[in-house]
């Protein structure tokens, strides 16, 4: 897409998925001028989301393949675990693995919606167990952002008071859908294990949020989340932030715009980007503005920085301190499934409900760690899988097929809906042996050195682990559950880097420009007009699921971006 | 990028593999016995140490059509790569599915296998492979033990050849790829079968079906089911008065 004549943009902001939306949508009711660049497609959900169609009318009854790694119907564009003609590497001896998507709202027009609330000690991780380093900014910063952004982009849930759960400010949250039967069995034996079950946040609408550039409705209660959502209910940015930056007049955006270098001048300040214009045979652009901001996602990010060395920054920009690309986390996952006599042959009813888990297991054990009881620093949660979802080309019968004829009939509709899942999400501990950085020879289809990336867990994860299985089973027991995942290590169970796609922390804010990338703000320590909202900026890495809060900093980032251009510093 | 070669022709391998192997379906008698015959004296064929079930793999030329892509359209939604399998290997298909999962000859379930064994992914190609050579090994069997045709065979022969290699617990000494073929081939006729209306509504989801207003969860009889079991439990039904 060209470039909009007679638009002389006041901020360039890399990227239009959580934070790159969140920032255009408070820069233009700041009254700036904002161009987007965004290096996949143009996408329309409202035209694109399949949304009541049968898994049988795709082909493979929709399962997942190389080229649509989350089944068929899944709502990203020309990426998953690979994008074509832009490949990345991992070094001997790890193994990352990087979900990118190349289209309009990035990752938000897919992502399951969870989104805990990051709590006060997730802040100041350091302080409470001497690991990592803590945030420049605590919890107090961040809970009216956190307040603004729930509000903004709808989020279903409950506030329960639970330690390092923080509450929402009243009226912000939409009621949560009530349990299913699993979800009831589930919340019913941890109850008696003194484990918690609350109602998940999810940014999903259970009422209509009008409005008159991004209107959007209530859940209907069908159409997997994945797919994306036509109606709105579930939280993308093409629904939401986009129209309603657009509706303002002063947002362009320009898709299929790859972003190759930020452009700085013998000050050191940051004058524009050069990009691809993959619509015009990748003809080489220009564009530059006062200031710019990247939300590339953390690793695309950091990429980027890397990739504008310059005789100044020979080590790439904005990285005097060594450590973009460094401090790379993603969110510990494992999971156990078993087969659950108790929901054999069960009574019939529509169990879709928001196609998410409605409940979830939150960390329970902040007094034992604090006390030392446990061999790792770090918390977890459990999300919970399981119900009557819509056959697919993977339909199975929980294990227990066998035989043919009429009794496997009869043994399809007992065992239909009677498997259950719990996906464990934790937080790793950053480490010097993660991190990413430019490979020295492979590049892609643009002629861009490519990312190589670096991985190891340490015990802190590995002891997580552990324990996360050996308590999935006791509760799984305690309903009466035949185990089908087997038994492993936690080295076995524990998922790839990056297979959870919550990768942050590469180029980490701090109050330090010797140990960090970015201020509170986002803004780069070596170049004042170059800021960074998207996941880069974490200095830590929750096990909560980082989109929410995420946006509530690229929100503060922003706001404090305006105020600076207003002032006229930039 | 893979080439753009069409469907593989039957190699001499997969038509010597006889009935639903790729070959005509109508080979004489007499010639298919030979070919047995000559496929036992040949033991050293034989592909799989401790095989004892005259199990031969295939030799397949590799799928060369394209996948639907990065960017398929998701509202229109098809299939670009050709189908590869002879009309003698659906009605193989077809005739064991409907033994597999009674009623599943009428719902075209061999046009899902077809579609799924020459999809070219790795996991179907590896499919393929598998399929292709049980439904020759049930056509040899067929020959074999009753000198006829497994779609010709009665009822009770077919089943029998199927009782070898069908029950996890007793599967015949020997016969570990077939039964291997065998539990694939009843996934993949399940998944075709639960997928179309029928098989949904004879499992009874209810869901795909947008409803107005709060989501009402289980009914009453899911509920009281629940309460029956969580008794047996011994665990507490929770309080969801915080829902109302």
């Amino acid at each position: 897409m060209a470039l909009p004549r007679d638009f002389e943009p006041d901020v360039i902001v890399v990227g239009s998925g959580a934070t790159g939306a969140m920032a255009a949508y408070v820069l233009t009711r700041a009254g700036a001028k904002v161009l987007m660049l965004e290096a996949g497609r143009n996408y329309d959900p409202v035209a694109e989301t399949p949304m009541l169609h049968w898994e049988r009318d795709a082909p493979l009854g929709a399962v997942s393949t190389a080229d649509k790694p989350f089944g068929y119907y899944d709502a990203t564009v020309d990426g998953g675990w690979e994008v074509p003609g832009e490949p990345y590497t991992s070094a001997e001896g790890s193994k990352f693995m990087w979900w990118r998507g190349r289209m309009l709202g990035g990752r938000t027009n897919h992502w399951a919606r969870h989104v805990p609330r990051f709590g006060p000690y997730d802040f100041k991780p350091k302080t409470r167990d001497g690991l990592g380093v803590d945030w420049p900014i605590g919890y107090e910063d961040v809970a009216p952002y956190l307040d603004r952004t729930e509000a903004l982009i709808g989020v279903h849930g409950s506030n329960e008071g639970l330690e390092n759960h923080p509450d929402s400010s009243p009226g912000i949250l939409h009621a949560p859908p009530r349990p299913r039967v699993p979800e009831l069995l589930m919340m019913a034996a941890t109850a008696k294990l003194n484990i918690p079950c609350i109602p998940s946040r999810r940014a999903i609408l259970t009422h209509d949020m009008p409005h008159p550039d991004a209107p959007r409705s209530a859940c209907y209660y069908a159409s997997p989340c994945g797919r994306g959502c036509s109606i709105g209910a579930a939280f993308q940015t093409t629904t939401s932030l986009l129209p309603m930056a657009m509706a303002t007049g002063r947002l362009r955006i320009v898709t299929d715009a790859m972003v190759s270098h930020v452009r700085t001048n013998a000050q050191g300040k940051a004058t524009g980007v050069e990009f691809f214009d993959k619509s015009n045979n990748n003809a080489q652009m220009f564009v530059g503005a006062r200031a710019i901001v990247l939300a590339a996602s953390a690793c695309e990010t950091a990429r980027l920085l890397l990739n504008s060395h310059s005789s100044q920054a020979p080590e790439g920009l904005a990285n005097s301190s060594g450590q973009v690309g460094r401090n790379l986390t993603d969110t510990i996952g494992a999971s156990i499934v078993a087969q659950i006599p108790a929901l054999e042959g069960r009574p019939r009813y529509n169990e879709d409900g928001n196609s998410q888990g409605h409940m979830y297991i939150p960390w329970w054990l902040y007094k034992e760690q604090a006390a030392g009881e446990l061999n790792f620093p770090r918390g977890y949660h459990f999300e919970i899988g399981g119900g009557f979802s819509a056959p697919n080309g993977d339909f199975g019968l929980a294990g227990q097929e066998d035989g043919y004829g009429d009794a496997l009939k009869e043994d399809a509709h007992r065992y239909y809906g009677s498997v259950m899942g719990l996906y464990l999400r934790g937080e790793m501990v950053p480490n010097e042996n993660s991190f990413c950085e430019l490979d020295p020879d492979v590049k892609d289809k643009f002629g861009l050195p490519v990312l190589r990336f670096h991985w190891q867990w340490t015990d802190h994860e590995l002891n997580q682990i552990a324990h996360g299985l050996s308590t999935a089973r006791e509760i799984l027991g305690a309903m009466g559950g035949r185990i089908l995942t087997p038994e492993q290590t936690p080295e076995e169970a524990i998922k790839e880097g990056g297979e959870i796609i919550h990768e942050v922390g590469t180029t980490r804010m701090g109050d330090d420009p010797t140990t960090s990338v970015v201020n509170q703000y986002g803004q780069a320590w070596d170049v004042e007009n170059l800021i960074v909202v998207d996941g880069g900026v974490f200095a830590s890495n929750a096990h909560k699921n980082p989109t929410l809060t995420m946006m509530a900093i690229a929100w503060r980032s922003s706001d404090e971006l305006a105020s600076r251009l207003r002032r006229g510093e930039l | 990028m893979s080439d753009h070669l069409g469907p593989p022709a039957p190699s001499p391998a997969t038509i010597l593999a006889g009935e639903g192997a790729g070959g005509p379906a109508n080979l004489s008698r007499r010639t298919t016995l030979k070919w047995v015959i000559a496929a036992a004296a040949t033991p050293l064929l034989a592909s799989a140490c401790g095989d004892r079930s005259g199990w031969r793999d295939v030799r397949l030329s590799p799928i060369g059509a394209e996948g639907y892509g990065t960017d398929p359209n998701l509202m229109a939604p098809s299939a670009p790569w050709p189908l590869t399998m002879t009309e003698a290997q659906r009605t193989l298909t077809r005739t064991a599915a409907d033994i597999i999962v009674p009623g599943a000859a009428a719902l075209n379930v061999d046009a899902f296998v077809d579609e799924w064994i020459s999809a070219p992914y790795e996991r179907q190609q590896n499919d393929r492979a598998l399929i292709l050579s049980g439904l020759a090994w049930i056509g040899n069997e067929s020959q074999s033990r009753y000198h006829k045709m497994f779609m010709g065979a009665p009822i009770e022969e077919q089943r029998a050849i199927f009782d070898d290699i069908a029950y996890k617990d007793r599967i015949k000494s020997g016969h570990d790829r077939p039964a291997e073929f065998f539990a694939r081939l009843r996934a993949l006729v399940l998944a075709a079968y639960y997928t179309s209306p029928q098989g949904v509504s004879e499992l009874g989801y209810m869901g795909n079906s947008p409803m107005v207003g709060a989501y009402p969860g289980p009914t009453g009889e899911a509920i009281t089911h629940l309460r029956g079991k969580l008794d047996e439990l011994g665990l507490d039904m929770p309080d969801l008065r915080s829902w109302r």
